[in-house]
């Protein structure tokens, strides 16, 4: 502790408030209903749509589509080998990601069906499931779910005393505080929450605030991914 | 029943793709003897030891070599050790379902294995530490991100350029235990060989086939060729038969074409490895 | 955001405050007091009436279900292909159609949760001879067109050509014929906005 932050610049050069940078990239999964391919940090990610497709078997409802979610790190994606069965890391993850998502969707359109989300981490970083959530909800939108709004994640945290945005690998396991958030901007609602570490109440509340406007920036790329698909130019949304 | 692998294509399909062959075109345009586009990016994973993705027209795959310090098999002391490992992920279609491997998975990475393993292309015995106790396990993962047909193929090429282009830390006894050092070590590679897939569809062999043809083909037959034109590995598949004639074309065929292939990944790789 | 202010939901859209969001990637306009968003992803979505192209994936004795390229089957019932009750110890579906055929259809009936009727067209059998899918949003609008443009598609490139709602299209002719098609469709699918798609048609056609 101590030497993440100098003269106010982090390890990798960022100060407290930037992102890291981020390529986001609609439609390249071919069979899917929609994709996306997300680089945040490090982090490579493909998200996969799949559905809402008919379905009878046991576990879907008359009220909407049920969605699945699967959040799976390749083998190859970390530095030592990962085993290629899902951790409990993975099934946690997998679960608040569909959490997050779900809020955001209108699937009442949709009964008995299901509805597949899967997640493939190809290069883990720092805040994969952030760059997981912001990356499935363009794949949801290009897979013409119909959605309140897109949804945006991103991990707040505080390293040697100080809170910073968008937290890399190294300040993820060395700092003091994770505190990743994923909202639904136009709700003003957040839709996942997590945290490990201490913060004060006042802390806690700067970070949210810092998180949502890391959220507004991230919108506008996830708009510009979708634009580059469907429209010549990303003001329609 | 087995839940179905594939689209059900129907029968007007069916029948354009057969009358587009019998008139000597695969039904994407190209001739029945010609592969589809193929694009081959090695190093896209900085953290694994080598890396590749291929896409040969809609099939994308990637795969990742890692390296670990193992003991060795008993009856290969002084040799390193191989395991490949292939998963089709589910983003690859609509009709791949999580969950741990299937057979078309632990068949795809039986292949892939066996055409590295035959062809000699990893010199195994400068993968040893200290004979008998300590070798370098060499971890080949393949993963298909997107299902276009012809994953024996893309899944051939993409180990074997990952495995070209890696490099791995050195480690070191240290009383008895292995150390990792900052030394770097290139894979031990000695030659490689090609894979290639062909298709009997509608009385006609056709190589490279597509999704929708491998929907409607009689069978299937995979050999994979080392540098001089001979076969080290094969694999028929698909649940119809060849006759020993077809089969005797395929071969030929493969012949007439591994160098083309061959010369496609080298150039590929070694842009890839000139560009760093 | 489409739109701020006092406004009426015209479709695809949700009020959230003031201010109106659209539920879907689309193009939105703004016209006499309501607001619109024209989806352009996603599947197709069955209305009561529309015509559709499907492919039967199941046949049971008395029974089809049919893919319409949608997020829940078609199915029809065997005596729509008999015109009348049929005695099931005697005849089954099997021998009118197999796992494959394409036919044309009409969407009947729907009801939550449950797959969707379909009544046969009066000549449900698609023949042709090369198959096409094109987004179901584009389908509709083209199918909508006032200006007829599907019969200008079918003498420019002198081709046969059936089209269902749900986007996809099934052209008969010589190789020229096919060949011209193809192209069509390609231009079709390249062209994101909506509005531009006839215009760009009609360049094309000419």
């Amino acid at each position: 502790m101590g030497n993440l932050i100098i003269d106010g610049k982090r390890t990798d050069g960022r100060g407290p408030l930037d992102l890291r940078p981020l390529k986001l990239e609609v439609g390249t999964i071919k069979n899917a209903a929609g994709s996306s391919y997300i680089e945040h940090g490090k982090n490579k990610i493909y998200v996969a749509v799949y559905g809402p497709k008919d379905s009878h078997r046991y576990g879907t409802s008359m009220e909407k589509a049920i969605i699945r979610c699967r959040y799976h790190m390749s083998p190859f994606s970390t530095d030592e080998r990962k085993s290629p069965q899902p951790s409990r890391r993975e099934i946690e993850i997998s679960k608040v990601i569909r959490d997050a998502l779900e809020s955001s969707l209108i699937l009442d359109e949709f009964p008995k069906t299901l509805l597949d989300i899967y997640i493939e981490v190809v290069q883990s970083d720092g805040g994969s499931r952030s760059a997981s959530i912001t990356a499935a909800s363009v794949a949801l939108a290009d897979a013409g779910i119909p959605m309140k709004d897109l949804v945006e994640a991103v991990a707040v945290g505080k390293v040697d005393g100080t809170l910073v945005v968008d937290l890399s690998d190294k300040e993820d396991k060395e700092g003091e505080v994770d505190l990743p958030i994923a909202f639904l901007l136009n709700e003003d609602m957040i839709t996942l929450l997590q945290m490990d570490g201490k913060m004060t109440v006042d802390e806690f509340k700067e970070a949210v605030k810092m998180a949502k406007e890391a959220a507004i920036k991230i919108k506008t790329k996830q708009k510009e991914a979708l634009g580059k698909k469907y429209f010549e130019k990303a003001d329609e949304k | 029943m087995m839940p179905k692998k594939g689209p059900i294509i129907s029968n007007l399909r069916k029948d354009q793709i057969l009358k587009s062959i019998s008139e000597g075109k695969h039904i994407d345009g190209r001739e029945l003897s010609k592969q589809r586009s193929l694009e081959i990016v090695p190093g896209i994973i900085e953290k694994a030891e080598g890396s590749a993705s291929v896409k040969l027209g809609d099939t994308h795959v990637i795969a990742g070599i890692k390296v670990e310090v193992g003991t060795p098999f008993p009856d290969t002391p002084s040799e390193g050790i191989l395991i490949v490992n292939a998963e089709i992920f589910p983003t690859a279609s609509e009709y791949q379902e999580p969950g741990p491997p299937d057979e078309d998975s632990i068949e795809l990475a039986r292949v892939v294995d066996r055409g590295i393993r035959e062809s000699k292309m990893v010199d195994f015995s400068k993968l040893v530490i200290e004979p008998a106790k300590q070798v370098y396990v060499i971890y080949v993962d393949i993963g298909v991100l997107g299902m276009g047909g012809n994953l024996f193929d893309a899944s051939s090429y993409a180990a074997v350029a990952a495995l070209m282009t890696s490099s791995f830390n050195v480690y070191r006894i240290d009383g008895d235990i292995p150390v990792k050092t900052d030394e770097k070590m290139a894979m031990p590679i000695t030659d490689f060989a090609v894979s290639l897939t062909f298709a009997k569809i509608g009385g006609s062999i056709v190589i490279d086939p597509t999704w929708e043809e491998e929907g409607i083909m009689d069978a299937r037959l995979t050999a994979v060729y080392d540098n001089d034109g001979r076969i080290c590995a094969m694999q028929k598949g698909g649940s119809g038969g060849l006759k020993i004639d077809d089969v005797f074309q395929m071969v030929d065929l493969g012949k007439a074409k591994y160098l083309d292939i061959r010369k496609k990944i080298v150039e590929m790789v070694e842009n890839a490895k000139s560009g760093n | 955001m489409v739109a701020r202010g006092n406004y009426r939901i015209y479709s695809n859209v949700i009020k959230n405050d003031d201010k109106f969001y659209s539920i879907f990637v689309g193009s939105a306009e703004v016209t006499g007091g309501r607001v619109r968003v024209t989806r352009l992803s996603g599947p197709y979505i069955p209305k009561i009436g529309d015509q559709v192209i499907g492919m039967i994936t199941d046949v049971q004795p008395l029974a089809a279900t049919v893919d319409i390229n949608s997020y829940i089957n078609g199915f029809i019932m065997a005596n729509a292909f008999y015109k009348k009750r049929i005695d099931p110890s005697k005849r089954d579906l099997s021998e009118k159609v197999r796992v494959g055929d394409l036919l044309s259809a009409r969407v009947n009936r729907i009801e939550r949760g449950r797959d969707v009727s379909l009544s046969l067209d009066q000549r449900w059998r698609v023949d042709g001879d090369a198959i096409f899918y094109v987004s179901p949003a584009k389908a509709a609008y083209l199918l909508k067109s006032k200006s007829n443009i599907i019969s200008k598609i079918k003498a420019f490139t002198g081709a046969g050509i059936v089209m269902g709602i749900n986007g996809v299209i099934v052209a008969k002719g010589e190789k020229d014929s096919i060949g011209r098609i193809t192209e069509i469709v390609r231009v079709i699918e390249s062209q994101v906005e909506l509005n531009g798609l006839e215009d760009m048609l009609k360049g094309v056609l000419r």
